[in-house]
């Protein structure tokens, strides 16, 4: 039996016509160069039928109402028809319907549906991407993964963190690794050698924490290691130098490090250094136990040389002595031809290899140092030569460590002064020192001075009294208070193990690894082939090898450059650090890239930190000549002239290096200097620190050619301030004032736009920023400060500019005074101006010229440059913004208030004017025929530290009022703005269709300032767009845009009002509510008002039971229907409100409202366009709040309602008192007035009719973040 | 003298053809006769423009009462808050009371008044042309989309112009567009005979 169509809860009687129409999806391939294609199917389209017919009944209309919110919604709707059962469709959308009432036969429709068969679509897939696969490790070795963890701290930051590895290699060689490759927790090694190994993890950030765990790397295998970081451990940060075989002698590449050091001390005042010496295994543990010390006291004496010369001298002079054979405890180091051999080249005596050996060079450089420092020339360097080569050693370095950066020898009553130095002996060998080749090793790492510096007070173990402590006596040594301590651990403060966490765990200072590679060439290029050569790494290991067993025991292997002079240590990356390059042939060598060093010898000392290799220039000839090269300033004038300038910045200085033709070297001493400053270890360089405003003059002469050459440095200090950090006053070179940010606590200048007309009463009726001076003595507040310092004379020929690429948004004054003159600015005036040079700090005064907008963020780039000519030598920047126009919401305390006279609205002006007036309000009223105040303007601020002004902005509206804002407000401190824009204006551009909430919090948004919103209009008559984006371009109070398309008018503050209020957020939410106007007539007539009337007195005059009749009329231009349709517009307008204020329910109150068709909405001419609405009880949300300091002290003006009137009272004015007393308003508060036939008939109410001035926001609106 | 007038009714805009307007109607049958004898414009819409003046002299009841209408509208809505009526319903007024007869008249005051009228005239005017079939309007909105000074309210004529299909639209776009890259061409070539005399 067939089936009639049924379509949802609709029988489709007598169809007349079904075309069904199916498609299969095919897709064409083109078959290149051949006839024909391939189709391949891609199963087919949903199904489209079409049913037309005629539908007869009662039940019609509901069930076509029902389908007709189905195709409004695009649901599925059930069908069952016979063409559902032959092809499966059950259920269907309407993609057309058409539905026709055929005239002269009631309930009878035409009707035709186009129907699309439903098919679900499917359910979104989420993919997850499979991880890409890591590498496979490579056959020979494996891949070591170390994830550390802090216990409760997930996001631990560990870019403080080190992760070490130690342990041996499965062929036994010891290995010891610092991890570099990190990825937020997880440290990864790819090639791994094969091994068992402990790893370590030690965060440095106080408060310290360490950690270790075992792991054993397998070939082709991946590791995973697990370290949990526990705090507790006293962290030691590592320094080391290290010594030549049985030597305690501190070699020349040392002093790099003894330098950072001191410096180290001098930064770390929390921290403090215990110098610790220690040997190889080579001799016995007594012996090396006095070595070990004696390395100690070497360094000791070298730090602190600057604070006690004399001492150090003396430790020095006794360790150079010759140790009597077969003592043990000794402080006699038996310095030799070697150390003065070191110390001849250090000085720039001796060019020849240091081999040990007195020789005819260096007897020669004895002699020759001798006759210069005035000893007996006898090339011999005994008791006479030796105190003075020490003195001149040491004093090259002059270290000074303060004696307050040492712990203390005391203890139970006894002050032994300083813990200067400990010796460790032979105890605690490095992990890398080779095994199984001999009992006693030798193995320089191990020979090493460490300098440890820790945040303790005292050691955390008993520690014997050190070997030499009482030499070299006799005299009176300072007591020993620590101890007693075993002999056998004398070194039991120190781990490298953080499992012995009751020690320091020591940490090396520099963690970061470096691969090493190098040549040696000359300065054309030509290698230095298969050259011999020593190269020590900064732990002290000969990376060419060293003779570990054997004789020369402790003696570095030499290794060969290549046939290009290069050389590479690419087994395993080495420590950051200072490298000592021995070239062992008869060569005088420098850093290639470092001209400021001599080339004294065969020995190059070079830093390595990654950023270059350690390359190396053998050089020719003795220079001849040089040039001076100066870094850090600008050379002004012509070419060579020899003049610079450098801009102050403190801690940064001036370099001047003399440079010798390429290929030529400079000796030592060979260069004398005149002024500047010495640069450490850099013989050819001076400096001239730019902490001081100088000028100053560096002479380099190089007597042996007859060569002076000079350069005058001009040290200036020029910055360009602005108060960056917004607290009114202008920093004196503060920092972070180029880049301009909002928030607490950020910086970024701020300037205002000068719109106000500070001398009107002398007659001038400019706006402040139109004319080109300053207006009088009051518009100085308006203009921010711009300070440009300069101290120190500038060179001849250099000008200072100031500069804006942003010339036509500012104009900067030469004075911040009435006597100011514009220098930069639109034409005539130029983007640049030259500032004349003044001892004293010139102040400039700076003003906005317009507000942001599109194309101009507000912020304005200033630059001071200083130019030679047309060249610029720098520039100092700060980035300014422009104050935005800022709205102030109903929460904002009143000030003054506006209305219009217009012959007919007396007695509403004269209610205004009494509640003013009790407030001492000022009401600005004025004549006019247009009457729509709160339409012609909107009274916002613009503020800056120290300064605020109340800018009122002209609508885009050509009516009556136009010219009110400018005539009457604008004045000194009361500034006006107006939006320029092509299209003429509609009701939309009104600003009773503008306001703003108060600051609220939606999500994890704070707007402070509130938001702004507006009616964005009809599709024909949109809000105007260029006063959009000019309120967009202010940022601070992100606008949004409602619907108030269906309002005749079409006005926000029709519908929507806030108030200040007790208790919640602060602040409620006003909405029109035609629900609650009916339940309220309802009310009345259950109360028996039901013949009493509304509107009395007025044409509209309606008793509540014939206005409830009305209002039961539901068909179009009836007024149920249009208070229902309002409704619905409503309820969408409240849900806006509510997302994008994060407003909730208890935040909204529903007033009371009715609205009634306008006369000339378009629907009533034709029946297919949109209605319009008029408020029909007149608009108490509509209403003006005069805000005070607390809700107590706020009143409200509101339309009187009309209601019906019993006992007296309007029940309708009651129904709102009750509703605004929870808010914190009592009935004295509320002042209902009458303005029925002068505003409410001609479409507005109380709000339209006013307007206010408020007081700014208390919240800066700098502070705001979110945008 | 009427010529004069009539030229500046022909090219000028704004008050400057209000006033040219007002005196050709005052003028009455002179200037009747004066444009009669004028004959057949070939530019299209100096001859739309021809047509409207010479109905204008000689008192097109339409053209009149339109104007009559939107006069008693401002007055009627001046006073309010709104301030004006709503476009839509001053369309549906005109095309309810006018059909498209009153085309050629705000067809041409489109163009001449815009920088006159209040919006809702000339919002109002466009979309009442919309309503109206494409012999009707399409030239006097497309000349509109070409010549309006506000984007607003050509976007408003473009859309107008889009919503009801015309055959014959395409190919007066092509011409003009023709004639405009022509115009480009030759503007091109003498620019660049000017550039080189000045280097």
């Amino acid at each position: 039996m067939p089936l009639r169509p049924m379509l949802g809860e609709l029988e489709l009687q007598q169809v007349q016509r079904i075309d069904s129409d199916q498609e299969q999806l095919l897709v064409r391939h083109a078959v290149p160069a051949l006839e024909g294609d391939f189709l391949q199917g891609l199963g087919r389209r949903a199904t489209a039928f079409a049913l037309d017919g005629v539908l007869t009944g009662p039940e019609v209309g509901e069930g076509l109402s029902s389908l007709r919110e189905k195709f409004h919604a695009a649901e599925p709707v059930a069908f069952a028809a016979d063409i559902a059962t032959a092809t499966r469709i059950d259920q269907v959308l309407i993609e057309a319907m058409d539905v026709r009432e055929i005239a002269g036969h009631a309930l009878r429709f035409e009707y035709a549906f186009l129907l699309r068969e439903f098919i679900p679509p499917p359910q979104p897939r989420t993919e997850v991407p499979p991880l890409p696969p890591p590498p496979p490790p490579e056959a020979e070795t494996g891949i070591l993964e170390v994830e550390v963890i802090v216990e409760g701290q997930p996001e631990y930051d560990h870019s403080a963190t080190t992760v070490t590895v130690e342990g041996d290699q499965a062929d036994g060689i010891p290995l010891s690794r610092t991890l570099t490759q990190r990825s937020a927790n997880i440290w990864r090694q790819q090639q791994f050698p094969p091994g068992s190994y402990t790893c370590r993890a030690v965060a440095n950030a106080p408060p310290a924490m360490t950690g270790s765990a075992p792991g054993t790397v397998r070939a082709g295998e991946t590791t995973r290691v697990t370290i949990v970081l526990r705090a507790g451990q006293v962290i030691a940060t590592m320094f080391m130098i290290h010594h030549r075989f049985d030597k305690a002698f501190v070699e020349p590449c040392m002093r790099a490090v003894l330098r950072q050091v001191a410096e180290y001390a001098a930064s770390h005042a929390d921290e403090n250094l215990l110098i610790v010496g220690h040997t190889d295994e080579s001799g016995s543990v007594d012996y090396n136990q006095s070595l070990s010390e004696r390395r100690a006291r070497a360094a000791y004496a070298f730090l602190t040389f600057g604070r006690d010369r004399a001492a150090a001298l003396a430790e020095w002079n006794e360790l150079r002595r010759q140790r009597p054979s077969g003592v043990a405890r000794t402080l006699r180091d038996s310095w030799g031809a070697r150390e003065y051999q070191y110390m001849l080249q250090d000085l720039g005596f001796y060019s020849g290899n240091v081999n040990g050996v007195h020789d005819g060079a260096t007897d020669q450089a004895v002699r020759s140092y001798q006759s210069e420092r005035g000893l007996t020339v006898d090339g011999d360097v005994g008791d006479q030569t030796w105190p003075v080569l020490i003195e001149e050693y040491l004093t090259r370095a002059n270290l000074t460590v303060a004696e307050d950066r040492f712990l203390a020898n005391a203890g139970d009553a006894c002050d032994g002064g300083l813990l200067k130095w400990l010796g460790c002996s032979e105890r605690m060998p490095v992990n890398s020192t080779p095994r199984g080749q001999c009992a006693e090793p030798a193995w320089r790492p191990n020979r090493r001075t460490e300098f440890l510096f820790v945040r303790a007070e005292a050691l955390p173990c008993t520690i014997p009294q050190p070997r030499t402590w009482d030499l070299p006596g006799p005299g009176a040594p300072p007591p020993w208070c620590l101890g007693p301590g075993s002999s056998a651990t004398p070194c039991c403060f120190i781990t490298r193990d953080p499992a012995e966490a009751d020690k320091w765990l020591v940490q090396p200072s520099e963690p970061e690894t470096v691969t090493v590679r190098g040549s040696i060439r000359f300065a054309d290029g030509t290698p230095l082939a298969n050259a011999r050569f020593l190269l020590i790494d900064p732990d002290g290991e000969y990376l060419t090898g060293e003779h570990v067993c054997s004789a020369p025991k402790g003696e570095g292997i030499a290794g060969r450059t290549d046939a290009t002079g290069a050389f590479a240590f690419t087994d395993r990356p080495r420590r950051v650090g200072v490298y000592t390059l021995e070239i062992l042939e008869p060569v005088l060598a420098r850093p290639a890239d470092d001209p400021g060093v001599e080339a004294k010898g065969n020995v190059v000392c070079k830093r390595l930190d990654g950023s270059a290799d350690f390359d190396v220039l053998v050089c020719g000839p003795a220079a001849t000549d040089f040039t001076l090269v100066v870094e850090g300033a600008a050379e002004v004038g012509a070419a060579g002239s020899g003049n610079f300038i450098a801009i102050i910045a403190a801690g940064e200085e001036v370099l001047i290096t003399a440079v010798t033709p390429a290929g030529s070297c400079a000796a030592p001493r060979s260069i004398s200097w005149s002024g500047g400053q010495e640069v450490p270890e850099h013989g050819l360089q001076r400096r001239v620190g730019k902490d001081a405003i100088t000028r100053q003059t560096v002479t380099a002469t190089m007597a042996s050619a007859g060569v002076t050459r000079s350069v005058e440095i001009f040290i200036v200090r020029l910055t360009l301030d602005v108060d960056a950090d917004r607290d009114g006053t202008v920093e004196d070179g503060a920092s972070g004032k180029d880049v301009w940010a909002f928030g607490v606590g950020r910086k970024g200048a701020i300037i205002l736009l000068n719109c106000d007309n500070d001398d009107r009463p002398a007659g001038n009726s400019q706006i402040d920023h139109v004319n080109q001076v300053v207006d009088s003595a009051s518009d100085i507040p308006d203009l921010a400060s711009l300070v440009v310092r300069q101290s120190g004379a500038l060179p001849a020929g250099v000008t200072l500019m100031l500069a804006t690429p942003q010339r036509n948004q500012v104009r900067i004054f030469d004075a911040r005074a009435a006597a100011g003159t514009a220098l930069i600015g639109p034409a005539p005036l130029a983007a640049e101006a030259t500032i004349a040079g003044a001892a004293a700090d010139a102040v400039l005064g700076i003003e906005a010229l317009q507000y942001p907008g599109p194309g101009f963020n507000g912020e304005i780039t200033l630059q001071l440059l200083l130019r030679d000519g047309a060249a610029e030598l720098a520039r100092d920047t700060a980035v300014v913004r422009v104050a935005p126009w800022v709205m102030p919401s109903h929460l904002q305390p009143t000030e003054e208030l506006y209305v219009v006279e217009t012959g007919d609205n007396a007695g509403f002006v004269a209610e205004l004017a009494a509640i003013a007036a009790a407030r001492s309000i000022l009401l600005h009223r004025t004549s006019n025929s247009d009457r729509w105040m709160q339409d012609t303007m909107e009274v916002g601020y613009s503020r800056m530290p120290g300064q605020s002004l109340p800018v009122v902005a002209k609508a885009v509206r050509r009516r009556g009022l136009r010219d009110f804002a400018r005539n009457e407000l604008l004045g000194g401190d009361y500034g006006y703005f107006e939006v320029s824009t092509p299209t003429p204006d509609n009701t939309f551009d009104s600003h009773g269709n503008l306001e703003v909430s108060p600051p609220v919090l939606v999500g994890g948004s704070n707007y402070r300032l509130g938001r702004i919103y507006y009616g964005d209009g009809r599709g024909s008559t949109p809000f105007n767009a260029e006063f959009r984006q000019f309120l967009e371009a202010q940022q601070v109070q992100k606008p949004f845009p409602i619907d108030t398309a269906w309002l005749a008018v079409g006005h926000v503050d029709e519908v929507i009002s806030f108030l200040p209020s007790t208790g919640g957020k602060g602040f409620r939410m006003l909405i029109c509510d035609t629900g609650a106007a009916i339940t309220l007539l309802r009310r009345f007539r259950d109360d028996g008002h039901g013949s009493r009337t509304l509107f009395s007195g007025q044409a509209e005059q309606i008793s509540v039971d014939d206005l409830r009749t009305e209002l039961g009329g539901s068909a179009p231009g009836e007024l149920g229907w249009a208070n229902s349709f309002c409704q619905g517009r409503l309820n969408g307008l409240r849900a806006t409100m509510q997302s994008e204020l994060g407003l909730a329910a208890a935040d909204i109150l529903r007033i009371p409202a009715l609205f009634v068709e306008n006369p000339r909405s378009p629907r009533l001419v034709d029946p297919a366009l949109d209605p319009v609405f008029d408020a029909h009880i007149p608009g108490m949300v509509n209403l003006l709040a005069i805000t005070g300091t607390s809700v107590a002290e706020t009143h409200l003006v509101l339309a009187r309602p009309f209601g019906p009137v019993v006992g007296g009272s309007d029940l309708i004015e009651a129904e709102v008192r009750s509703l605004l007393a929870p808010l914190g308003y009592s009935a004295g508060q509320l002042h209902f007035v009458d303005d029925y036939q002068t505003y409410h008939l001609l479409q507005g109410e109380v709000h339209c009719g006013t307007n206010s001035k408020r007081r700014p926001h208390a919240t800066p609106w700098w502070e705001q973040t979110d945008f | 003298m009427i010529e004069f007038i009539f030229q500046a009714a022909l090219h000028g805009s704004g008050t400057t053809f209000l006033a040219a307007e007002a005196e050709l109607i005052r003028q009455g049958q002179p200037a009747s006769d004066f444009l009669a004898a004028l004959g057949k414009s070939p530019n299209p819409w100096d001859q739309r423009l021809l047509e409207m003046l010479q109905q204008r002299v000689t008192g097109n009841a339409d053209f009149a009462a339109c104007l009559e209408f939107f006069e008693q509208t401002e007055q009627q809505t001046a006073p309010t808050a709104q301030g004006e009526p709503i476009p839509e319903w001053v369309a549906a007024r005109l095309a309810q009371d006018f059909g498209g007869r009153v085309a050629p008249l705000l067809g041409i005051y489109l163009l001449k008044l815009e920088g006159l009228w209040p919006y809702w005239k000339t919002a109002g005017s466009l979309l009442y042309l919309e309503r109206l079939g494409p012999r009707e309007a399409s030239m006097f909105l497309l000349e509109f989309v070409l010549k309006g000074e506000s984007n607003q309210f050509r976007s408003l004529a473009r859309k107008a112009l889009l919503a009801k299909p015309d055959p014959g639209l395409l190919t007066e776009v092509t011409r003009r567009l023709q004639g405009a890259e022509e115009t480009a061409v030759t503007l091109r070539q003498l620019a660049e005979e000017l550039r080189s005399r000045q280097a």
